[in-house]
């Protein structure tokens, strides 16, 4: 069996036990790259000699033991720095990019030993649920070349699927995480607001985006975590809250945890196979000793219409940096500064990106700010209330994480409206902060992976992934499955 | 509300600094429209004295780091990244534009 359909903590026991060394594991990640990605496209870039000269460090100090993440490769979705190399988010407009410093989430897994082996392809600036928006074209699901990995950290997800990393980061504003995690039949995380520094990852919607992990189990997610979470002074909304071994309690199982489950927001736009993986998880968990409730979220409905509404109000401010002034593509015959930056942006960004930006300028223009954007911050208070009350009457709330399994490229592309509904059941996660998580549930007829998605307490991520270790086990999904090479 | 046509897509090309291509606008102007058509459910929602929520942070985002010294980004790497620089300067095209006698 080949290296790299090995979990994090299978791994680390062969690195423990001597049985294989950081340099192993790392060429071993590069030739599955080498071998599978001219198929899927899950990487913009490989850095294959950093990667090997970290491994070799590594190795020859040994000081992968004493690390929690030694010797483990890791990809980075491309919307996240890293010193001197490429950072794209999947943009013309940044051009060859190479910023002058790297986000606290890769010192983080570096400094833990993991070994960075590549920048994964998202769609771009995170905007998509799909990867199709990738000015470098999109990223195929391996466990159907013909379909969409989900989005827009479908790089991310594909990688980790594919054995190509064990664990991947990825960035969630309203979905971009769990959805492509339920896609390609992976963990994916997103913690609480402000429980991952975001310094050095690039801003789409500053009051929604929020880093996670990729990992093929439960118990890898808990590892990265225990990583990458904590207070980052360079990054003002990163909070403060204790940071426990997540890892610990993972076996308590099931028995008593309280399942609140919203059957009215579940409503008739839900695949037949995705409804009945979920139904059936429902009773294995409540017979595995969970009580399981019925919760309302009256308003969890207007999510997605105050999502379009705050994300891109956010994205169409945030996205105003990229002026050709001081990084990336600049229009080459403008005449005036107000043509260089009109000529750039409109040369620079993809359509979905100027439909957004276009959205978000609108809502907060002169004559519409009340009607939309004020109004949809008012629904926003209206969501986290729902969650609050929910959450006095259970430990973790269950829904599908997609409406869908993954669909075909191309089949969503001419439709904005239908491709935002993917992301119905994970918006209003980030509207109300807290953390969610997407765990492989079930194999569809078609061999494509169905996720479930649990959501926990602010802060809480504990319980939550205590939770998905309980739900992991009783899901017909095979646990850390790789999807085989086709 | 007003109807979002072309016109007021022009407008939000200028708010915007984005030109669209000729062939964009069109298109962007029937999209926008339906996805505004789509948002207009929350006018159903019933907001009366409900605050919004204007940040996510759990942090009290007035307290001041230590004042002291950090390392800046080094100047050279970051300049490096400019489409356009003139010494230690950003260089862009002319704003002020040449007034005849």
């Amino acid at each position: 069996m080949s290296l790299a359909a090995l979990s994090i903590a299978q791994l680390r026991a062969r690195l423990a036990a001597g049985e294989v060394t950081p340099v192993e594991v790392c060429d071993d990640a590069l030739a599955t790259i080498a071998a599978r990605d001219g198929g899927i496209h899950a990487f913009l870039d490989v850095h294959a000699e950093a990667a090997r000269r970290r491994a070799a460090e590594l190795t020859k100090s040994g000081e992968f033991r004493r690390l929690p993440l030694g010797g483990i490769p890791v990809a980075i979705k491309d919307n996240i720095c890293i010193q001197g190399t490429r950072t794209t988010c999947g943009s013309k407009i940044l051009g060859e990019y190479r910023p002058p410093y790297t986000a606290t989430v890769v010192e983080r897994l570096r400094a833990a030993g993991a070994v960075v082996v590549g920048k994964t392809n998202l769609d771009e600036f995170a905007m998509g649920s799909s990867t199709e928006n990738s000015a470098f074209g999109p990223t195929r699901n391996p466990w159907d070349l013909s379909r969409a990995p989900g989005g827009s950290s479908g790089g991310s997800a594909a990688a980790v699927a594919s054995g190509m990393a064990a664990a991947a980061l990825g960035s969630d504003t309203g979905g971009s995480i769990r959805q492509p995690a339920s896609f390609c039949g992976v963990l994916g995380v997103k913690p609480t607001y402000g429980r991952v520094s975001r310094y050095g990852l690039v801003a789409f919607a500053s009051s929604l985006d929020q880093i996670g992990p990729f990992t093929r189990t439960v118990e890898d997610a808990a590892l990265v975590l225990n990583t990458v979470c904590g207070k980052d002074p360079r990054d003002a909304t990163s909070a403060n809250a204790p940071v426990p071994d997540f890892t610990t309690g993972l076996g308590a199982g099931l028995r008593g945890l309280k399942v609140g489950v919203p059957w009215a927001f579940l409503g008739a736009d839900v695949a037949p196979a995705v409804r009945a993986a979920f139904d059936k998880l429902v009773d294995s968990v409540r017979r595995e000793g969970a009580v399981v409730e019925e919760v309302a979220l009256p308003h969890a409905d207007y999510g997605l219409a105050a999502y379009y509404i705050v994300a891109n109000a956010e994205a169409s401010a945030n996205l105003a940096r990229f002026d050709g002034v001081r990084y990336g593509h600049r229009a080459s015959e403008a005449k005036s500064l107000y043509d260089m930056y009109t000529h750039t942006r409109r040369e620079g960004f993809g359509a979905e990106v100027k439909r957004r930006v276009f959205l978000g300028t609108y809502v907060l223009s002169a004559g519409y700010y009340d009607a939309y954007y004020h109004r949809a911050l008012q629904v926003r208070t209206l969501i986290i209330r729902d969650f609050a009350a929910a959450f006095t009457r259970c430990d973790v709330v269950m829904l599908p994480t997609a409406p869908t399994p993954a669909f075909a490229l191309g089949e969503k592309t001419d439709d904005p409206i239908l491709m935002y509904l993917n992301d119905v059941f994970t918006i209003p996660v980030n509207l109300a902060g807290l953390p969610g998580l997407s765990l492989p549930a079930a194999t569809s007829a078609e061999g494509l992976p169905i996720g479930v998605q649990l959501i926990g307490r602010a802060f809480d991520e504990a319980t939550l992934l205590r939770a998905a270790a309980g739900v992991e086990r009783v899901a017909e999904f095979p646990t850390g499955a790789v999807a085989p090479a086709r | 509300m007003p109807k979002l046509d072309r016109e007021v897509v022009r407008h939000l090309e200028r708010l915007a600094r984005i030109e669209l291509a000729a062939d964009e606008v069109e298109t962007i102007t029937a999209q926008l429209g339906r996805i505004v058509s789509f948002v207009e459910k929350l006018q159903a929602v019933d907001v009366t004295g409900v605050e919004p929520t204007r940040s996510m942070s759990h942090e009290p985002l007035d307290r001041l780091r230590d004042d002291v010294v950090t390392p800046p980004l080094d100047r050279a790497d970051v300049l490096a990244q400019a489409p356009d620089v003139s010494g230690d300067f950003f260089r862009v095209p002319r704003i002020i534009e040449k007034v005849d006698e």
